[in-house]
This record gives C-alpha cells, structure tokens and sequence, in this order.
C-alpha cells in the first residue's frame, strides 16, 4: 500500500517537474518521506496505518503545488518591467478605443439608421481591446525575456530634467497658430464667397465638365460662418491664449458640417452644359469616390484631435500643483 | 478590495520569514546535514520550516552555489547532503552583518522610543 501510494504520488509530481531535475527531485522526495514515516512508526511502536500513510503523504502538498515550489519564478512580465507595460497598455488601449470609437460615429452618421450602428460598435470593443492586449503583452513579455541577456539601462537612464516642467502642462493656443489661422481664414473666406460665382476656383479646369454639387449650396453659409467662427476665436486667442474652450466649439462645429457634407454623397455633379454627358459620368463617379475618402479621413483626423484637445482641456482642469494645497493662499495668489 | 487585519498580519509574517530563512539555513548548514535533518535541527531550534519550503531553497541555494551537495549512503539508504559552500560561507558572513545592523537598530527604536506627546 504504502510502495502504491508513493509510487502514485512521485509519479504525478514528475511530469511537472523540471526535466532535467526530475530524477534527482524524486529520489529526494521520496527519502524524506520515507524518513517521515519511519519516524513516526519509530514513535509508534508499529507499523503505520493505510490512513496515516496517506496523510503523511499528503502533508507534502498537491502535486502540482510541489512541483510549482520547484520552477523558476513563472511570470511574463516582471515587477521591474511590469510599470512601463501597464502604463503602455493603458495608453494603447484608449488611444486604440478613440480612433475606433471616431470610425464607428462616422459609420453611423453615414448608414441610413444611425441607432442600428450603435450595438455592432459596442460589440466591436472586445474586438479592438484584445489584439492591443495581446501585442503589447507580446512586446513587453519578449522584452522581460530579453533583460535576463541584455542590460537595460533605459529604466536608470532617466533623470529628473526630463520629466515635464510644473505649470506647463496647461492647455494653451499658440500665438504662431492664432496668426495662422486668422490669415488662412481671412483668406479661405473670401475665397468661400467667390466659389458660386466662379466655379473655376473650386474644381479648377475641371469646372468645364462637373459643377458643385447641391450640398454646396445648401452649406455655403454655415461654413462660411464656420470660417469666420474660426478666424474670431484665433483673434481671440491672440489676446488671450488660454481660452481653449473657444477653440473646441469651433473643433465641434466644424466635426458637425464635416459630417453633414460626408452624409450628402453627391459632392460633383455633372456642369448643366456638358455636351455628351454619358462620356463624363463615370468620371463624376469616380470624383465623388475619392471625395468621399478625402472626407472621411479628414473627419477621423479632426475627430482625433478634437477629442485630444478635450482631454488636454480636461487634465488642465483637473491638474493641480502639488507644492500648495489648495487652501494656500500663495497657490490661490499664482493662479489668479 | 480591503484586508483584513489578520491577512496583512500572515502576509507580513511571511515577508520577514523569507529572508531569515536562507540565513537560517545557510547558518545550520554549516554543518552537514541531509534534507529530513536539516528540517529536524531547524525545528528543534524553534524555526519550523514545511518541506514544500525547504527542500525548493535547498535546491535553490544549490544552484546559486552557496551550497554543495552529494548522494551518500547512510543507514543502507542514499541520501543527499548539503553543506554551505565557501561562496555560501562569504554571503552568509555578509547577511550575518546586515541582520545584526538591522536588529541592533530596531532594538535601539523599540527600548529607546519614548511615548509621543500629545
């Protein structure tokens, strides 16, 4: 019984073991157990029970358990690496989950009926998590693997110079931008309400074949407003840099008509007085198609940064100086 | 998710243990001893210490070289000594130092700390 009970026991201990050791562990296992219960019969007086047996033998453990205690540390990522991964994988993830959220809003606006798009979107989330789970942990365990033969020195090398100067984390318009964006807006506005009546600045040589389609004219004034929107806010920003709130209205006016024009379809049409209009209308298709690319980008790039520039705004908000606390009045004195 | 104050307790009893063992061990060592013996002399001396635990540092201890073993036969059975190698011997000089610095601190903390005024 007790050969049989052992024997079962080393046996299912040995596949888990380490292979080379295994041999060696098994025999030392097996002498300390056997030590164990020739002791306790010494103190006995006779021979061991069936049950006593068996509850030497289990006082060493399940077997996994056992041959677990004689692995290596089993992790894929390390205490030392493991910061840098969950502050990689956090960032990924939202970064991945933004872009994806602006795709599937677009998606939305764009299908016949938008409320049927919402529940693919959400289903589509595990679907954008789990890659970016997968890769960074991929990344990050090859590097855990790599540090045992390679000297990391990234995680020494950093020195306190480099991390960000306090106070300059608030969210500001530049004035290089403001200047900027007034003269391209003055500029784009003039040139907005020259469009109707000279097609030609607009589609250029082309303007003999396909004219603007109506959506144009329908959204001539809400963007010729837009414009002027953006070129009061960069006036404004010219004076005072820190009033970011203006500029995010106007990201979201803008993000609103993008989306109106993208849902339209028909950007060219055919010019009235086109001779032969079968010849050219598969070159109106082939205009619209690329359109609808150029616009959709544009909507993801201004998506992204929208919503970028409403994070910034909201971390600005919400950062703090950590020398005051909020009650002190030198803190309340430098915030004014 | 909150502990409780017993499970803070196992979990730091545990932590000051780890360390003291291998200076347990390394420390017994000195003098040869095979696994089941070795548990033995720690145990009669007050520092009980389960086999899952043991024999896995034995092997650990082995494998960094500050132990070296062999099979014997004792009693008609095979068994394998350990004894603390001359690696072993520096590094248990060395952590010998650091305990004694350590305890002499807290037993300077703990006798000479005064109740704070309020």
């Amino acid at each position: 019984m007790i050969l049989d009970l052992l024997q079962r026991y080393l046996q299912a201990v040995k596949p888990l073991l380490p292979r080379k050791a295994q041999d060696d562990i098994l025999r030392e296992l097996s002498e300390n157990i056997r030590c164990q219960m020739e002791e306790k019969e010494a103190d006995l007086g006779r021979p061991l029970t069936d049950a006593e047996q068996e509850e030497v033998i289990k006082q060493h453990g399940h077997p996994i358990v056992v041959a677990a205690r004689y692995r290596r540390p089993q992790y894929l990522i390390g205490p030392a690496v493991f910061p840098f991964y969950w502050l990689t994988l956090r960032i990924a993830a939202a970064g991945a989950l933004i872009v994806r959220f602006v795709v599937e809003v677009v998606m939305a606006l764009l299908s016949p009926d938008p409320t049927h798009a919402i529940l693919p979107a959400l289903l589509a989330v595990p679907s954008v998590l789990i890659p970016v789970f997968f890769w960074i942990t991929a990344a990050f365990a090859a590097l855990e693997i790599c540090s045992s033969f390679v000297s990391m020195n990234w995680k020494t090398s950093w020195s306190p110079r480099t991390l960000p100067v306090i106070g300059k984390r608030s969210f500001t318009v530049s004035r290089t931008e403001s200047v900027a964006q007034i003269i391209f807006g003055i500029v784009a506005a003039v040139w907005w309400q020259a469009v109707p009546n000279a097609p030609f600045l607009l589609l250029g040589p082309a303007a003999i074949i396909i004219a603007p389609g109506p959506v144009w004219t329908t959204l001539h004034w809400p963007i010729f407003l837009l414009v002027t929107a953006g070129v009061v806010q960069a006036c404004l920003n010219l004076i005072r840099p820190q009033w970011t709130q203006l500029r995010l209205a106007v990201q979201a006016a803008g993000l609103g008509i993008l989306c109106l024009v993208l849902r339209a379809g028909n950007w060219v049409v055919l010019a009235p007085d086109v001779h032969d209009p079968a010849r050219y209308i598969r070159v109106v298709e082939i205009v619209n198609q690329a359109l609808f690319y150029c616009f959709l980008i544009g909507l993801i790039v201004t998506a992204v940064r929208f919503v970028w520039d409403c994070i910034r705004q909201f971390r600005t908000v919400q950062s703090f100086n950590p020398f005051f606390s909020h009650g002190d009045p030198q803190q309340s004195k430098n915030g004014r | 998710m909150p502990h409780s104050i017993d499970d803070l307790f196992e979990n730091f009893r545990l932590e000051l243990r780890r360390g003291c063992l291998v200076l347990a061990v390394l420390a017994q060592l000195q003098t040869e001893h095979y696994g089941y013996t070795l548990r033995k002399a720690l145990s009669s001396q007050g520092l009980v210490i389960d086999e899952g635990t043991l024999y896995p540092l034995l092997r650990r201890l082995e494998s960094q070289g500050l132990l070296v073993s062999e099979w014997r036969e004792e009693d008609k059975r095979n068994k394998r000594f350990y004894r603390v190698s001359p690696e072993g011997e520096t590094i248990l000089a060395r952590l010998l130092d650091e305990w004694r610095g350590i305890n002499s601190s807290l037993d300077r903390m703990l006798n000479h700390s005064e109740p704070m005024e309020v």
